[in-house]
């Protein structure tokens, strides 16, 4: 079996600035358009969602220090007031243990939908959690409203965040490396069962008609 | 880069975030720093954005027209209350307008005009609006920011085109303020939905749809008598010592379009 290519190092460049740049847009789209949304108690958390789809689709390497990177724009940026390094810290922690169970559970559509939803979640509330820590007074009500909004409305927003992916994926080979999923299905499964190997070996198997 | 490489830069990013949080729980972060930093940077993109939002809404629903016109309104009032000396919007009533005017003349504060660029989510429970005035317009960290109706919110960070103002339901924020007509003193906690008010006396006289206004502040950033906002339900009794009561803002900041900051007298 061969092993797929590692990407190059311009290719790993490539991919870090490129999505350093999404991030920060978004963060600017984020605090700019959608919060000015008429949506009271909750508006669509672009960058959550778009660091829990990296994480889901190049591993919890990638997804974590694209969540640092991302949660770092959040601490700093206008109009951010929180603890410096709050949201740097809950979003790289949150995105590389939703890669991590990503990468080892291989979940299906459905599932990854509801993953994406609850590590959203996951993420306002540790957050919250966090602010209380250092010493933040948030109410309690005001947390559940939040966490439970940011789960329903990454719930919305995953299928645009993970359906568009396979398309990609048909196109290119599977790659491996750091900041690419680590594919630890590829390692204890044969290759005739992975993406491409396993039209090939259903396309060659006999069926019980052409015996 | 090796796998075991990112893993090691990924452990060393997230323990950076963790020693700049623990600073900046002790005070001794570089936040402030930072912060100015990247409002530099950031700023202009937000002021850019914040311009075509509003262009493409006023494209939208025809209103440039009327929106100009009461801008200029709006500045006409804002300098004839200055010149008035009653430059804080939101007087409570007029026994203490009387007072707020006197002491507005004798201190003097320049209201500083600036749109709402930017803004936290709902779901980041930190209430915060970015607004278009900076340190080159005489901004600086701890002045109040009004709006028509009484008080928005402080003056938090600064960076010379943006300031980032924390809003009374902020849970960092911490307000000394007066109750009226009763005149008992408390102070204004957020608690990132809204505000909750506690008196210093326990026993004091606080009935729902009183005002709450500002002390102000020993330093002239803040000046008294502004309007924080109104009591809508009280805890508690009288006799109850941790009795608090939840106040209505005087301003919604969800809709919130435009604010002036309180720049005293001598701050060019």
């Amino acid at each position: 079996m061969s092993r797929p290519p590692q990407p190059t190092p311009a290719q790993q460049v490539r991919f870090a600035v490129g999505t350093a740049i999404g991030i920060a847009v978004l963060v600017l789209a984020e605090v700019t358009l959608v919060a000015f949304l008429p949506t009271r108690w909750a508006v669509p958390d672009l960058v959550t969602v778009a660091v829990l789809a990296v994480a889901h689709h190049r591993g919890p390497v990638a997804g974590g220090l694209t969540g640092a990177w991302a949660g770092a724009m959040l601490d700093l940026v206008p109009p951010a007031g929180g603890p410096l390094g709050a949201w740097m810290l809950v979003l790289g922690s949150v995105a590389a243990v939703h890669g991590r169970v990503v990468a080892t559970r291989r979940p299906g559509p459905l599932l990854s939908l509801v993953l994406l939803a609850l590590a959203a979640a996951a993420a306002c509330a540790a957050h919250a959690g966090l602010l209380w820590f250092v010493g933040v007074p948030v109410a309690a009500p005001a947390v559940a409203r939040a966490v439970l909004a940011s789960g329903l409305w990454a719930l919305l927003l995953a299928p645009l965040a993970l359906l568009a992916r396979p398309r990609r994926r048909s196109r290119r080979r599977p790659r491996r490396g750091p900041l690419h999923r680590e594919d630890a299905v590829s390692r204890s499964v044969p290759a005739s069962v992975t993406a491409g190997g396993l039209t090939a070996a259903h396309a060659s198997r006999p069926t019980g008609g052409q015996r | 880069m090796s796998a075991r490489t990112a893993r090691g830069v990924l452990a060393a990013v997230l323990a950076v975030a963790a020693m700049l949080l623990l600073l900046e729980v002790r005070g001794a972060g570089p936040g402030d720093a930072l912060r100015g930093l990247a409002g530099a940077v950031a700023g202009p993109p937000e002021r850019a954005v914040a311009w075509l939002r509003q262009s493409a809404a006023d494209r939208f629903t025809g209103a440039a027209e009327e929106r100009a016109r009461a801008e200029a309104l709006e500045r006409e009032l804002a300098e004839a209350r200055a010149a008035a000396g009653a430059a804080a919007l939101g007087v409570a009533d007029e026994r203490h307008a009387q007072a707020l005017a006197q002491a507005l003349t004798l201190t003097g504060y320049r209201p500083v005009t600036a749109r709402v660029v930017a803004r936290t989510v709902p779901q980041d429970l930190l209430g915060a609006l970015a607004v278009s005035a900076g340190s080159r317009h005489g901004v600086a960290a701890g002045m109040a920011a009004v709006g028509l109706s009484g008080v928005v919110g402080f003056v938090d960070t600064v960076s010379p085109g943006v300031s980032t103002l924390r809003l009374t339901t902020d849970p960092a924020t911490r307000l000394a303020v007066r109750v009226l007509p009763s005149g008992e003193l408390g102070v204004v906690r957020g608690t990132g939905s809204e505000a909750r008010l506690t008196l210093l006396d326990p026993l004091g006289a606080m009935t729902v749809t009183d005002r709450v206004v500002t002390v102000g502040t020993a330093d002239g950033l803040v000046p008294a008598d502004l309007l924080v906002g109104t009591v809508t339900a009280i805890d508690g009794s009288a006799a109850d010592l941790s009795r608090a009561a939840s106040v209505e803002p005087a301003t919604d900041a969800s809709t919130l379009d435009r604010v002036a900051v309180l720049v005293p007298a001598g701050v060019s």
